[in-house]
């Protein structure tokens, strides 16, 4: 009762606040069902035992860091590691994903890519594969979105042999209908080595024109 | 027979891919019922069970099922691989705490073009550069302060809730 008495002094004396309601309800809830006498001031329901397990309304402010900087700084330090790495050569054996008659192939120096399409080259002839979709190292990956640079990845594979494939044999049969057909296909097979894939600059550079890659006009 | 097919699983030979020489090629001009005997080893019937392998009249239909069913699953070949390709992925995704469909929607809003076929042998060969793209996808889905996607707080009710 003492406690009540107390609490409706507050509330007359602070007058119409709102967090004042709550502060009373958390001093009355423990005893006696509480009552709200106090004229003006929104007070929260009475908390039964069903409700027991909702907790009072608490703050949801939180601080938020503005971290733009941090992120910007620590890009620009994996961006700069990445980029001496390139430099000095000390990327190691390169791998690349690249784009060749409508098919991906991952490549290393070393591996034999087979072109199973129409393809002119002829046996002995150097190429450049310029559709790089990626690029990467033990401790970096260069995404194109969707082709890396031209001026920045160099593949470059010889023509080892031109082939042609097992016989494929297409046989379309319908039982019963005296109704048959067969094919016989060999598709021309290439074989294409990978000879050396090589970042030629630093990925830090911006060129001071875009957009010219591959234009003759 | 069973050996062949438990060789073919573990290795995931497709059926399009494992046919010996035809006999009905090697044969056509002497259609007797045992004139199989005669032919060469290497011929798609030679593993076949009785008559099957030993008489023509008998086997050419078989063998037609098997030609046809070779044919067939060249096209077959092309949607297991890749739903295998779907599935290394989906479980390399799952390992590094992302989800497949969210990581193909974070390449499709990048522009990155990677086929299936790419990124389940990044998964499998290249576990760094996957993972670069699993952390990728997580940063793409955080929520920022002024976004309108995300959950509200408790307590408060929009318009769209109603």
């Amino acid at each position: 009762m003492a406690a009540l008495r107390a609490a409706l002094r507050t509330c007359t004396r602070l007058g119409n606040i709102a967090g004042v309601g709550e502060a009373v309800a958390r001093q009355v809830v423990t005893g006696a069902p509480l009552v709200s006498p106090c004229r003006g001031l929104r007070t929260p329901p009475a908390i039964s035992s069903a409700l027991s397990h909702a907790t009072p309304w608490t703050s949801r402010q939180e601080v938020v860091v503005d971290d733009t900087e941090a992120e910007r700084n620590f890009s620009h330090e994996v961006i700069g590691k990445v980029d001496q790495q390139v430099r000095e050569g000390l990327a190691g054996r390169l791998f690349a994903v690249v784009f060749l008659q409508g098919k991906q192939h991952l490549v290393t120096p070393g591996d034999l890519v087979v072109v199973q399409t129409y393809f002119p080259p002829n046996t002995g002839d150097a190429l450049r594969l310029e559709k790089v979709m990626m690029v990467g190292s033990r401790d970096f990956s260069l995404y194109g979105r969707p082709l890396l640079g031209q001026d920045l990845v160099r593949v470059e594979a010889t023509v080892v042999e031109k082939t042609l494939s097992h016989c494929r044999i297409y046989f379309y049969n319908r039982r019963r209908k005296n109704s048959r057909k067969t094919k016989f296909k060999r598709e021309t097979h290439t074989l294409l080595r990978i000879n050396r894939i090589e970042i030629t600059h630093g990925i830090n550079e911006v060129p001071e024109v875009t957009g010219v890659d591959g234009r003759t006009l | 027979m069973q050996v062949l097919s438990l060789v073919l699983k573990v290795l995931w030979i497709h059926p399009a891919s494992f046919l010996p020489v035809c006999t009905m090629f090697v044969m056509w001009f002497v259609k007797v019922a045992s004139s199989l005997m005669r032919t060469p080893k290497s011929r798609t019937e030679q593993h076949y069970y009785g008559r099957k392998q030993n008489c023509y009249s008998v086997a050419i239909k078989y063998v037609h099922r098997a030609l046809r069913y070779n044919t067939l699953a060249r096209k077959l070949r092309k949607n297991d691989a890749r739903e295998l390709w779907t599935t290394r992925i989906s479980a390399g995704c799952t390992e590094l705490g992302t989800k497949y469909p969210d990581m193909k929607l974070m390449m499709d809003e990048s522009s990155i073009a990677l086929d299936r076929n790419m990124l389940q042998n990044l998964a499998i060969w290249e576990p760094r550069s996957f993972r670069a793209l699993a952390l990728l996808t997580k940063s793409r889905q955080e929520v920022g302060l002024n976004s309108l996607e995300g959950p509200s707080p408790v307590g408060v009710v929009t318009r769209g809730m109603l």
